[in-house]
């Protein structure tokens, strides 16, 4: 137990910056979700065929993106994004490249999960959104967003924590964060101690996630 | 009764989907100020009839004018304009879980940029409910909903409003209660309702005449006989289920 103290007050300022870096790679993954994912899901959602707005091509190329990226292996999407990620960043190493390809597959998770909340919007919805003259914007901002939002902030939280793991993956180009730190650190320095521990602070990071997102889910439902 | 422009008037309008016909070449005026009732069995069209006078079913021959235009001569854009100006009230109430009664009431002037926060108060009361403006619908009762619901459609003041199956969910006190309320509103603001249901009570209660729909036909309309509007005033739940099940 000393030893465990020990390796890990050796490595507190290791520990933080590793905490820092997964944090900077959810916060961007999780922001390119909301602000692209989100508008996504909603389009695929009105385009997809019997939609409100269906549309055969746009309703093919966003759904091809999100199975695609959904069923890419992460690590091997990475190193297929490396010459795009060159392009953009100069460089394809470091925790800000290394976010690149975490926000892809953040906007493909998170627009699929956007998708099938919508589904379960009761049909009455639209059918009272249409009745009262609403434009598909109004139709969205009003009514489908109204009646999905605890749904919605739910799906954000498992998309978070799924893009948690996902990030463990991201060693490979550099982009540090708590999983690689586990792996370097504790795996590959035989200090098993570390590792666990490190993996535990992961598990306290996701079960704060879900509690946080579980009660602003649940205060925002009011059916 | 005002006898100006009628509210609608379909001349031989047809609805085909593929090979199948929902609407059968439908003659019908709609007077201003009138309750009208739109009665028939599941499939016999009235869905569709309510959607033709609502501009969300273009009719594929006939012609259709509703507040005076012909929705198939206008844009997407402008029927949705038209919509506006026609009140809908649902079998399900279909009101937003997340919005307040108050706000509920509120959407279709916030959809059109306006606010009336007097009109809305006013709306509450009349239909009886003041004091729950600022509940959550899973707080309210069947029948309190479709009063939020028929005041959501009164806010825009539509001179028509369409009710599709208005009282299907609920139970008979309710029904009464309700369709008291649709009387009362035409009575009040001269609103002109068509009233589909297939509960023939509900048409003898209110309506002034009756259009019966079978397989698409319209097979005739008439004025509803005086003695339909008597219908036992039931004191009591018991008293109700005795002249029903005749104990």
């Amino acid at each position: 137990m000393n030893d465990l103290l020990e390796s890990f007050a050796a490595n507190a300022d290791e520990i933080g910056i590793a905490l820092a870096e997964t944090g900077f790679m959810l916060a961007f993954s999780l922001a390119a979700a909301v602000l692209i994912g989100l508008p996504l899901g909603v389009m695929i959602f009105l385009t997809r065929p019997g939609g409100a707005q269906q549309s055969t091509p746009l309703w093919s190329v966003a759904n091809l993106y999100v199975t695609v990226v959904r069923s890419f292996p992460f690590l091997l999407f990475v190193v297929f994004l490396i010459p795009l990620t060159r392009a953009l960043y100069g460089t394809t190493f470091g925790t800000g490249a290394a976010t690149f390809p975490l926000c892809f597959v953040g906007v493909a998770i998170y627009a699929r999960l956007v998708e099938q909340i919508l589904l379960e919007v009761p049909p009455g919805i639209l059918q009272a959104a249409r009745s009262m003259g609403a434009s598909s914007a109004q139709t969205v901002v009003s009514f489908l967003l109204v009646e999905a939002r605890s749904g919605l902030v739910y799906a954000l939280t498992s998309a978070a924590i799924s893009l948690i793991s996902y990030s463990t993956v991201l060693g490979i180009v550099g982009g540090g964060g708590l999983g690689d730190f586990a792996l370097r650190y504790g795996y590959q320095e035989y200090d098993y101690g570390l590792m666990y521990s490190t993996i535990v602070i992961v598990i306290v990071c996701v079960l704060l996630l879900q509690t946080a997102g579980e009660k602003v889910s649940a205060a925002l439902d009011r059916r | 009764m005002l006898q100006a422009t009628p509210v609608a008037l379909l001349d031989g309008v047809t609805v085909t989907y593929g090979q199948a016909t929902a609407l059968d070449s439908i003659d019908l005026t709609i007077d201003r100020g009138e309750i009208i009732g739109i009665i028939g069995e599941s499939g016999a069209g009235k869905s569709t009839l309510l959607n033709v006078l609502d501009a969300v079913e273009t009719p594929s021959a006939g012609r259709v004018l509703v507040e005076g235009t012909d929705p198939t001569e206008l844009s997407a854009r402008e029927r949705r304009l038209l919509r506006r100006r026609i009140g809908m009230v649902f079998q399900g109430f279909n009101l937003l879980s997340n919005r307040t009664v108050r706000q509920n009431i509120a959407l279709p002037l916030k959809l059109q940029r306006r606010r009336d926060p007097a009109l809305i108060a006013e709306l509450l009361d009349y239909v009886g409910l003041g004091d729950y403006a600022d509940r959550y619908p899973a707080q309210l009762s069947g029948g309190q909903l479709q009063r939020v619901a028929i005041a959501r459609a009164l806010v825009t003041r539509p001179g028509l409003v369409l009710c599709d199956e208005p009282t299907s969910a609920l139970d008979t006190r309710t029904t009464e209660d309700i369709l008291t309320l649709l009387a009362d509103t035409r009575r009040d603001f001269g609103t002109t309702i068509v009233l589909v249901t297939h509960e023939l009570d509900a048409v003898g209660a209110i309506c002034d005449r009756a259009a019966v729909l079978e397989n698409g036909s319209l097979m005739s309309v008439f004025p509803i006989a005086p003695s339909a509007r008597e219908r036992p005033r039931e004191t009591s739940y018991l008293a109700h289920a005795r002249r029903v099940l005749g104990a």
